[in-house]
């Protein structure tokens, strides 16, 4: 017989009976309508879906259907923007439309491949910590300290620099300079589950460290982290931006803060240089943020949002 | 007492820090790609061989690599943070001489920022469902996904060529040549479109904290009793509920310290101002190792310093930390 002590398990009671009647599929389906529920509770995340959407089918199709090289020259520098080139041209007469299609795809693969690196040094690093205390997690937190020390811009630059500017360094850079908030996030959810009964119990069951930390904590440890990670998606953008404006990324690739930086100087000439590479960061950056506040409605109801 | 001992815990804790910094230097310098005595050197157009062998006598670049390390903490913990051959000068003096600038446009920028945040946050913590609350909202979350560079420039533009009351460029005029108070002037007039790029990012964050904290706050039981007890309104929201939600403020300010020096660096190069930004800039552009590095070890010292008189700030407002360590 079942004690019911709160609401919630009358919920889970009531959940597990209904995910028990579905099967393959519509049970997914059935997690699938539940998660849009909660996330489609606040107009801004369908919003901000709806946006990324758009920017990942304009960058990923843009350049297909628009096939100009956005490094070619094609008309003279400064070229106001018109019936032939949409967004004008800049200082040495390249296309800024084509420049603004292709210059996504750096831009956006850096900044998801970064938080994924960042989601698993921090989820390492913070799972190890908080399951296992004592010694081990004094030293981790250490190296989180000292890691926290550094300004992130300042030591992903310095690692850019050194080890010569690629899409991998710049990604690794990113990633290495910025994964301490994962980690301090991940700590705090495994020190606070590891005293939970279901923990316990499976301590009891003779459980290994290795089963107890993948297979009983770290489901549900997950929730807040995958929001944390959706928002260091953003980060990472705004950081890659930063990176190639100060002429740090991949020269081979044409990225929006590459375009940004060659042109600066001449941003009062040519505002049309500067202003369209920059609203095309600032949409996917503002998309990323209202869609991991979304993520936050559908996956931790409880917790407080962040804008 | 107990908060002197813990200042002293914290040096040593700082000095530890510091130690591991020169040491990250140095993996960095011996990981890049290329002989070390070469990286010092820097891509200057060409090192002469006695230069490099200069250094590598004074690093001890022959010797075992323990040796190596000792001798460069040695060097950098003595104030000495190598060459910079590009610039033909010593590194510390010529960070040192950069730093000012970069100062200036960073603490004016941060306290403007928290001013100015926690007015829009306490503003919309009071009607938190109201138009002018989701306003305040929506401009936090603009702020932050406006990469700073770019509203750098959009500040340039819009004041370049719609409203030139400020200047555009660099930190002072160079022709005028002012003095006295009408230097002051100058600066300031100079300081207005930097630090407001600054400050549009940054008093983003401090309003949405503020604001949260303020929720918090109010829904508290000293707030309810000060309610019950017949205060008025005001006085409950900007003495009781105000003060306390204040404390998170203070900490977001020490740790937005390192990131707001991200943005400085950034901002720098947009407005031509002096300061560190210029120096990583043109560091960037000669592949100038020790500048770069010099510039690392100094903003995680700054950054450590900033938190030490944060922890510092805080014992002394709050009475509840004040007690000692956790």
């Amino acid at each position: 017989m079942t004690v019911i002590k709160d609401v919630s398990d009358l919920e889970s009671a009531d959940n597990s009976q209904r995910s028990s009647q579905l099967e393959g599929t519509g049970r997914f389906f059935g997690r699938l309508g539940e998660f849009w529920r909660g996330f489609k509770k606040n107009p801004a995340s369908v919003i901000g879906l709806i946006l990324l959407a758009a920017v990942v089918v304009m960058i990923i199709i843009g350049p297909l259907i628009y096939q100009l090289d956005p490094f070619d020259i094609v008309s003279a520098p400064f070229t106001p923007p018109d019936e032939n080139f949409r967004l004008g041209t800049d200082y040495v007469g390249r296309d800024i439309l084509a420049g603004v299609l292709s210059g996504g795809r750096a831009s956006l693969s850096v900044g998801l491949f970064a938080a994924l690196i960042t989601a698993a040094i921090g989820l390492t690093v913070g799972s190890l910590s908080g399951f296992f205390g004592g010694w081990i997690d004094t030293l981790l937190m250490k190296v989180t300290e000292f890691f926290q020390v550094l300004p992130t811009l300042l030591f992903a630059m310095v690692l850019v620099t050194i080890f010569g500017p690629t899409w991998v360094t710049v990604t690794v850079s990113i990633g290495l300079a910025s994964w301490m908030n994962v980690a301090r996030l991940t700590r705090a959810e495994f020190m606070r589950l590891r005293e939970f009964d279901f923990v316990r119990s499976a301590v009891a069951a003779g459980a290994s460290s290795a089963r107890l930390m993948m297979v009983t904590i770290l489901p549900n440890a997950l929730p807040p982290i995958v929001v944390a990670a959706a928002f260091d998606i953003s980060f990472a953008i705004l950081l890659e931006g930063s990176l190639s404006f100060l002429g740090l990324g991949d020269p081979n690739r044409m990225s929006w803060g590459l375009i940004i930086g060659q042109n600066k100087n001449y941003a009062l000439r040519a505002w049309w240089t500067v202003v369209f590479p920059g609203a095309a960061i600032f949409l996917s950056v503002l998309s990323v943020c209202l869609m991991s506040d979304g993520l936050n409605d559908a996956l931790n109801p409880r917790r407080e949002r962040r804008f | 007492m107990i908060f002197f001992r813990h200042l002293a815990v914290r040096l040593g804790n700082s000095i530890l820090l510091l130690l591991a910094v020169i040491v990250l230097n140095f993996i960095l310098i011996h990981s890049a790609p290329g002989d070390p005595a070469e990286v010092i050197a820097g891509e200057m157009g060409g090192a002469t061989i006695e230069i490099i062998e200069e250094i590598r006598s004074r690093y001890g670049l022959d010797r075992p690599l323990w040796t190596q390390v000792v001798i460069y903490v040695r060097q950098i913990a003595g104030g000495d943070l190598g060459y910079s051959y590009y610039f033909n000068q010593p590194v510390s003096s010529l960070i040192l001489r950069r730093i000012p600038p970069t100062l200036l446009l960073m603490i004016f920028s941060l306290a403007s920022a928290a001013i100015i945040g926690v007015v829009l946050g306490v503003i919309s913590s009071y009607a938190p469902h109201s138009v002018p609350s989701h306003l305040i909202t929506f401009f936090s979350l603009a702020g932050y996904a406006a990469p700073v560079f770019w509203t750098g420039l959009m500040l340039m533009l819009l004041f370049g060529r719609f409203c030139p009351i400020f200047p555009v460029s660099g930190m002072f005029d160079i022709v005028a040549g002012h003095h006295g108070f009408a230097y002051v002037w100058d600066v300031l007039r100079h300081l207005a479109l930097p630090s407001l790029t600054l400050i549009l990012l940054n008093a983003a964050q401090f309003s949405r904290l503020s604001r949260a904290s303020m929720l918090e706050s109010l829904s508290t039981d000293y707030v309810r009793t000060a309610r019950a007890k017949g205060l008025n309104e005001r006085r409950v929201f900007l003495v009781h509920a105000l003060r306390n939600a204040l404390m998170p403020v203070v900490t977001m300010a020490g740790l937005q310290f390192g990131p707001l020096l991200g943005g400085a660096v950034v901002v720098e190069t947009v407005f031509n101002w002096p300061g560190l930004g210029r120096l990583v800039f043109d560091s960037i552009l000669r592949r100038d190792y020790p500048v770069l590095l010099g510039i690392l070890f100094i903003s995680a010292m700054m950054v450590i310093l900033a938190n030490i008189v944060t922890d510092a700030l805080y014992r002394l407002i709050d009475p509840r930390v004040r007690g000692g360590p956790k």
